[in-house]
């Protein structure tokens, strides 16, 4: 056990703090194969949720990336039947989803209060090391994003394809740095309250 | 048809009041057949992104019930880039015309006769989550009651 894990074990128990009986489950994986990054799925009674979740995720980013829309930003909720709301935080390489029984939190506790929470503490440690540090019984995988599954995409039919990764690269060596993930997210849901002034 | 022109308005109304600055679009359709109810030039989307999230709202339907985990409910909401945010709500009617939430419905003591989904474009410099989650999705489902 490293220290990268027992940080997320902490933030995780801290998450389970602030949800209180609203929380249900949480499991958080490497986007590029469903790999968790804590051991046994840790607060995840049921891992085929890391399956359907990313599959999700892949379906949300790929039809949005085909219409004229904005593109896949860093979260995406899903009510659920028997009260129950699923908040997954899709970051740079990898992902999280938490359950909650909306019932026994207040909507907003968590947006304003555990999210936020999560968030900036998740921005603390480094989880792109975290993904990139090989399993001793795993053949070592290239790190997949969110981001770059539209790469992997277009790479699947060269012809014109090939024209639209060279203006990708382009455009990203064009475009300014990128604010992280994180910190859209933490911004995103401490908009209008008293955390504003920790960014 | 259940979802009458005055719920509509209603609702379009409430919503543009509610978002202000932040209200960007709605449009709403019978899942059934894709048809848009919104007959508005301004607010309305096009047939194909009708169709793309009436897909997305399908496979994720599909999706979770081949899983262990409860059913969709009410709504999705997705953030986009660009501070954008799409929300999609799912609601339907039963036979005699009562608009009922799809987490209420029981296909045999209360069935839905038409469902319908919604989509509104928001943009979330102009507003809050907090807003969204305790105003605006109570509200719109309440306005077509």
């Amino acid at each position: 056990m490293n220290f990268e894990h027992d940080s997320l074990k902490g933030i995780f128990e801290t998450l389970k703090r602030d949800l209180g009986e609203g929380f249900i489950a949480t499991d958080i994986w490497a986007t590029a194969d469903g790999r968790p990054l804590i051991e046994n799925h840790g607060y995840n009674k049921d891992p085929r949720a890391v399956i359907l979740f990313n599959e999700a995720t892949r379906l949300l980013y790929r039809a949005l990336e085909k219409s004229e829309y904005p593109g896949l930003g860093n979260y995406y909720l899903v009510n659920l039947k028997n009260d129950q709301l699923v908040v997954v935080l899709t970051l740079d390489v990898c992902q999280q989803f938490i359950l909650v029984d909306t019932n026994k939190i207040p909507m907003g506790l968590l947006m304003s209060v555990a999210l936020p929470n999560l968030i900036s503490s998740l921005a603390e440690i480094n989880l792109e090391d975290r993904i990139a540090e090989p399993d001793a019984e795993r053949q070592p995988s290239k790190p997949e994003t969110v981001e770059n599954l539209k790469k992997t995409e277009l790479a699947e039919t060269p012809s014109e394809n090939e024209t639209k990764q060279v203006r990708t690269d382009a455009e990203e060596k064009e475009s300014p740095p990128k604010e992280s993930a994180l910190k859209e997210l933490f911004k995103a849901f401490t908009k209008g309250v008293y955390y504003a002034d920790k960014e | 048809m259940h979802l009458t022109l005055e719920r509509v308005k209603k609702c379009i109304d409430g919503l543009k009041e509610e978002l202000g600055e932040g209200f960007l679009f709605t449009d709403i359709w019978n899942a059934r057949d894709n048809k848009s109810v919104v007959f508005h030039q301004e607010y309305g989307m096009q047939p194909k992104h009708i169709k793309m999230f009436s897909g997305i709202t399908g496979k994720l339907k599909h999706n979770l019930r081949q899983s262990d985990y409860p059913g969709l409910g009410d709504y999705y909401l997705v953030n986009l880039e660009e501070d954008h945010l799409a929300l999609v709500l799912n609601y339907g009617f039963t036979k005699s015309g009562k608009m009922i939430l799809i987490s209420e419905s029981n296909p045999e003591s209360n069935p839905i006769l038409d469902e319908y989904q919604q989509f509104i474009l928001i943009d979330l410099s102009k507003t809050s989550m907090g807003i969204i989650m305790s105003v605006i999705i109570p509200n719109v489902l309440k306005s077509l009651e």
